[in-house]
């Protein structure tokens, strides 16, 4: 919408030219750039799906050689536990999402207000954390025998909940909403907590967006937790699984004990990648459409 | 706003679930008994003694509960335990045990071993039940079943802390090679004894077919150095430069750059490195295993172990000609403790522990419901006589509900049954290489690594740095060693090996004056 | 708030209520506070509880003794770390690599953010965002393979074009000068994605209206770009690059350890903190001197980042950390 009105506003043909020059010149930059980081992905898709014999003289190719599902076939034997493992990711990354965004946002919040008292207090408060950790156990006495979170998928949500990184980020980004808005809120004299929900969280949908996603990422590619702290393998989170069966099928290639079908260690790997972004592919483009430009005062007002 | 009521509802019932969590935290640090927790699947009757046993699994099989309850039916009658199998994945076995442990949790017997939930470390750290008392009174059977210098080798520091689980026990190193390409260029193992002796082989693969002849990988050292093939007992693998000559009886504490034998090895590696017989650069194991699947090697060097060749052809899909190399075949402490069961020290039930250990070891029944599962339902009899199972029609290790492939980590190895038919006779075969093997003088000797965990460390990151590179032929034994010597001692090396000579010889003046 | 005060004479007297500035201020503040409680917590239970165990870094911990019956041995778990000549290697890699990642991603980023907001509202701009996202779904393990294949000496299509093109192909993974330069570019390859996101979105936060009052003035892309995107931008990289300076003593362990395979030929500029100690440490598995070395990663990194503060607190306090 707005490149029509520029270009009723600009008629003269030589900027146009020099317009369109510069865009094709970024398109350019981008491509090359996103080509980069396409390549990559293809072959490890196209290896999932190869014979490792036919790999072993071909070299990698970005289309499969000798066609074979037997790398997926060997991981998905259980579908169902794949499927469990899937529900549990699903389940911990929106909740995790959710109230991450929510209370890192509360907690950001106010650290990006000038008039908060604590402000600089709790800022190192929160950045102190980033870089002093007590070590892992610690950690994993506490959540164990004082929390009582073992086997329990709470074990997976609350430790990441409020990160540090994403707190201050999140700060920043608040400080420069424009305070004219903020300040006639409270004249009609709305609480702290109205002007949060109602002007801070919906101006700053870019930036929710983009540490959303990041909570998302978080979740969805976490292991560590679960080895720490789940046993039950009901609650698996998916990329815990396939760290599992990658772990495994690595120790059965090395340790046959009798005569059977060599398992495709090479494309099993693979596959364990594209079995693990493939959703959170998704997600990230269902996302996207919160990165909109122009949230501006006169778009809420409006 | 509904949407802002809803917010703030789920963030205070979010905030009091948390609060819940975080209250109820016991008063006194008394560790937690929950280790069980998810696993005890009928409750014990009676007056029945829970016993756990953790270990390292590929999964958790469909049906351990079968497999369980079929062992609790032996374990109630016979010895009153009621047994929880609790089967932890291989990749995560040794994080999780180790975290388990340092945090104090409970647990009774568990698998330990040089290479993962490490044995040695697990006894500096104190975690483990001392058995010396305890196999006496509670495990005759078991204590039996090995001879008094196969015990010797658990001992650290006068008492035994784990159960060897009988298997091979020194490290046959040889050779394995392809046999299609002993036929095609007409050449016999026959007359090889030492690793140069295939030379005019790998020269002709080379030549002939334009492969690498040589397997190796990033994770197995791409070099011939194996301390027992050169007629040394490494002490201690995790230090890994220190060793005695096997046969040497002062009992002299070297180091192994100072050996006419490292440096011959070192040379020969390079040798092959430089005409081609070793990879240029090291793929990694899975790149590599499929190399050899696809020709692109023609031998690998190994533990020639009885029954070794289906192995070998279930991993490279090759069939096989081997031959030992290693001789005189060396017994030494690490390769006597490979696998091992422990009691934890946080038992509570050690005595039971123990029976079940004993009966773990001795009821080849038992062993064997653990090791393959329950008859007819996970495996079927393909001949009796020479105790050959299989699987039963139409099943196979990829739809079986439960077959873990595992018998070496359970206990003794020689009570299982043979899963295939060119395997039989393994068992005597590989019991009498252990008895016929040359015991090495330090056979029982365990270092104590406590007061030299700072040198070790240092030397370990040293060791990688600069011995590597020669012990794989890539810089000369000429330029490099001087050097090499020089950055090991400035790390502490010779620290290392007066400790590690003070405790050879406290041990030899107690052990050895018999 | 100056006025606060004034209109709202001791209703609570004494210092605190001077110091928070009157009732209003005190309601404010106190709802303030209430907001940021559950995040308060959550920290406080996750972050600073376990923290007491950083004195496992100063004592012998024994799994049989616990933390606190553990005995104390000074400063004995750092000795590892600085007893050898490696000590000094490690720390300048570390320092050095952090240091050129540092740079390049902040404006490798920036530029990606500013090359994708100039076409925006291009249909393509959804598939570039896209694109830059999937190395951060490659593991470095994975990455490693297709460096191997890019790289390895006989059938390295590095050396291939640098053959076909008449040059002396190296033998990469023997020549240790070549991977602060590969490290690099693995480094950007994979993060640049995750980077620029979040200076996008910081510059899609900023209000058009700025930009069409620049278009009115006559100023072009270039100016725009000088006079409004990056002064906008500035808080938010200064705090994405004093939270790196903050971690430049940790290195990324599988982007070292993978991606070079651990070759010991190339130790004098891929070895760092990370990799040295896990090296030094794999065969002990001694929690003590992990916990030392991680101790001492966070307090220089702690001494760097305040030190850092503080310049930018003297130069414009409201784009400080704290």
């Amino acid at each position: 919408m707005t490149t029509t009105t520029q270009r009723r506003s600009r008629p003269w043909n030589r900027y146009r030219t020099q317009a369109w020059l510069g865009k094709a010149f970024v398109h350019a930059i981008l491509i090359v750039l996103g080509l980069a980081c396409l390549i990559p992905m293809m072959l490890v898709i196209s290896i999932s799906l190869s014979d490792e014999l036919a790999l072993v003289k071909s070299g990698y190719q970005l289309y499969p050689v000798g066609f074979t599902t037997a790398a997926y076939d060997y991981i998905l034997q259980q579908p169902g536990q794949m499927l469990q493992a899937y529900a549990v990711t699903g389940l911990v990354t929106i909740l995790g999402t959710g109230f991450g965004l929510l209370f890192s946002s509360m907690l950001a919040w106010p650290l990006a207000r000038q008039d908060f008292r604590l402000r600089g207090p709790l800022s190192f408060y929160v950045f102190f954390t980033l870089l002093f950790s007590g070590g892992m156990v610690p950690f994993y006495i506490l959540v164990t025998r004082y929390l009582g979170l073992k086997d329990n998928i709470l074990a997976l949500i609350l430790p990441y909940l409020v990160t540090a990184w994403y707190v201050l980020i999140l700060r920043t980004s608040f400080a420069q909403l424009p305070t004219e808005l903020l300040d006639a809120a409270r004249i009609d004299g709305a609480g702290e907590w109205r002007i949060f929900f109602r002007i801070v969280m919906p101006l700053s949908k870019p930036v929710l967006a983009t540490i959303g996603l990041f909570y998302v990422l978080r979740y969805w590619n976490d292991w560590f937790l679960a080895l720490l702290f789940i046993n039950d393998s009901v609650l698996y989170p998916l990329q815990y699984l396939l760290y599992v069966l990658m772990r495994n099928i690595s120790f059965l290639a090395s340790n046959p004990q009798t005569t059977g079908v060599p398992i495709p260690t090479q494309s099993a790997r693979m596959a364990l990648a594209v079995l693990a972004f493939g959703p959170a592919l998704f997600t990230f483009l269902l996302l996207q459409k919160y990165f909109v430009r122009g949230i501006t005062i006169g778009g809420l007002k409006g | 706003m509904q949407k802002n009521r809803l917010h703030s509802i789920l963030a205070v019932l979010l905030v009091a679930a948390l609060f819940l969590g975080a209250c109820p935290a016991p008063a006194s640090p008394a560790p937690a008994a929950e280790s069980g927790a998810g696993e005890a699947t009928a409750a014990p009757a009676g007056d029945l003694v829970p016993v756990t046993y953790t270990y390292a699994s590929r999964g958790v099989p469909a049906d351990l509960a079968e497999v369980q309850a079929a062992m609790n039916e032996i374990l109630n009658a016979k010895i009153g335990v009621n047994l929880s199998l609790e089967p932890i994945d291989f990749g995560a076995y040794n994080d999780k045990m180790q975290l388990r442990l340092a945090a104090g949790e409970e647990c009774d017997v568990m698998f330990t071993a040089p290479w993962t939930n490490s044995y040695a470390n697990n006894v500096a750290n104190g975690v483990l039940m001392p058995l010396d008392d305890l196999l006496l009174e509670h495990a005759p059977g078991l204590w039996a079943s090995m001879p008094e210098t196969t015990w010797e080798a658990a001992r650290v520091n006068g008492k035994i802390y784990g159960v060897i689980n009988q298997q091979i026990f020194p490290k046959p190193w040889g050779v394995n090679v392809r046999k299609d390409m002993l036929e095609k260029y007409n050449f016999s193992l026959d007359d090889v004894t030492r690793w140069e002796d295939m030379e005019p082989f790998l020269q002709a693969v080379l030549e002939g077919e334009g492969i690498t002849p040589v397997y190796a990988n990033v994770d197995g050292q791409a070099n011939l150095w194996r301390s027992q093939y050169w007629g040394y007992d490494g002490l201690d693998d995790g230090i890994g430069f220190i060793g005695i000559k096997a046969n040497d009886e002062s009992l002299t504490v070297i180091n192994f750059l100072d050996t006419v034998e490292y440096e011959e090895s070192a040379r020969l590696t390079q040798k092959w490195y430089d005409a081609g017989y070793f990879p240029q650069e090291l793929p990694q194991a899975d790149e590599a295993d499929a190399m050899f699947r696809a020709g692109q090697f023609a031998m690998s060097y190994h533990v020639e172990k009885p029954g070794n060749d289906v192995e070998a052809e279930a991993r490279y899909g090759w069939e096989f000609v081997s031959k030992n190399l290693t001789d005189p075949l060396i017994l030494d402490t690490s390769g006597a403790t490979a696998t091992l069961s422990a009691i934890c020290k946080s038992s509570k039930n050690p005595e039971k522990a123990m029976e079940f250990l004993d009966e773990l070891n001795t009821n080849v029944e038992l062993y064997n419901l653990l090791a393959h599962g329950i008859e007819g339902k996970h495996w079927v009899w393909v001949d009796e006589g020479n105790k050959v199972l299989g699987f039963p029609e139409g099943m196979t290790n990829a739809t079986s509900g439960y077959d873990p492939n595992t018998d070496w980590e359970f206990g003794n190895q020689f009570n299982g049954y043979y899963r295939d038919a060119k395997q039989v006779g393994a068992w005597e075969k590989t019991a009498e290489m252990n008895d016929t093997a040359f015991p090495s003088e330090a056979l029982g000797f365990v270092v104590d690594r406590t007061p030299i965990q700072t040198e070790i460390a240092q030397t370990t990151a040293v060791w990688t740095e600069v011995v590597e590179p020669i012990a794989n032929g890539w810089v000369s034994w000429d330029e490099a060693a001087a050097d090499a010597k020089e950055r090991l001692d400035a790390a502490g090396a010779q620290v290392i090996i007066d400790e590690v000579q003070r405790q050879l010889n406290d041990w030899a003046a107690t052990n050895k004056t018999k | 708030m100056q006025a606060n005060n004034l209109k709202s004479p001791a209703t609570k007297s004494g210092f605190f209520s001077r110091w928070i500035g009157g009732q209003r201020a005190w309601e404010t503040n106190l709802s303030l506070l209430t907001m940021a409680l559950p995040g308060i917590l959550l920290l406080f239970v996750f972050a600073y509880l376990p923290m007491f165990g950083i004195i496992i870094a100063f004592k012998d911990y024994r799994f049989v003794d616990g933390i606190l019956g553990s005995a104390w041995v000074g400063m004995e778990n750092f000795r590892f770390l600085f007893g050898t000549d490696t000590a000094f290697r490690i720390t300048r890699n570390t320092l050095v690599m952090n240091s050129i990642f540092i740079a390049t991603t902040t404006i490798g980023a920036l530029l990606v953010a500013i090359l994708m907001n100039e076409v925006y509202q291009s249909r393509m701009s959804k598939y570039y965002q896209t694109m830059l996202f999937f190395p951060y779904f490659i593991s470095w393990v994975i990455a490693s393979y297709f460096v191997f294949a890019f790289l390895n000496g006989s059938t390295g299509l590095a050396n291939q074009i640098i053959e076909r093109f008449g040059g002396d192909p190296p033998s990469w993974y023997r020549t240790p000068e070549a991977w602060p330069l590969v490290l690099t570019v693995a480094h950007i390859w994979n993060s640049i994605g995750f980077s620029s996101i979040v200076y996008l979105a910081g510059i899609l936060g900023i209000s058009p209206e700025l930009f069409e009052a620049a278009k009115i003035d006559g100023a072009g892309k270039a100016a725009q770009i000088r006079y409004i995107t990056l002064p906008m931008l500035y808080p938010l990289i200064i705090i994405l690059v004093l939270l790196a300076i903050g971690r430049i003593f940790h290195a990324d362990f599988g982007l070292f350890f993978f991606v070079p395979r651990d070759t010991p030929m190339l130790y004098s500029t891929t070895d760092v903190i990370d990799t040295f100690v896990y090296r030094s440490l794999v065969q002990l598995g001694n929690i003590s001197m992990a916990a030392a070395a991680g101790f001492y990663q966070s307090t220089v990194g702690f001494v760097l980042v305040i030190t850092a503060n503080w310049v930018v607190r003297r130069i414009n306090r409201d784009y400080s950390l704290f």
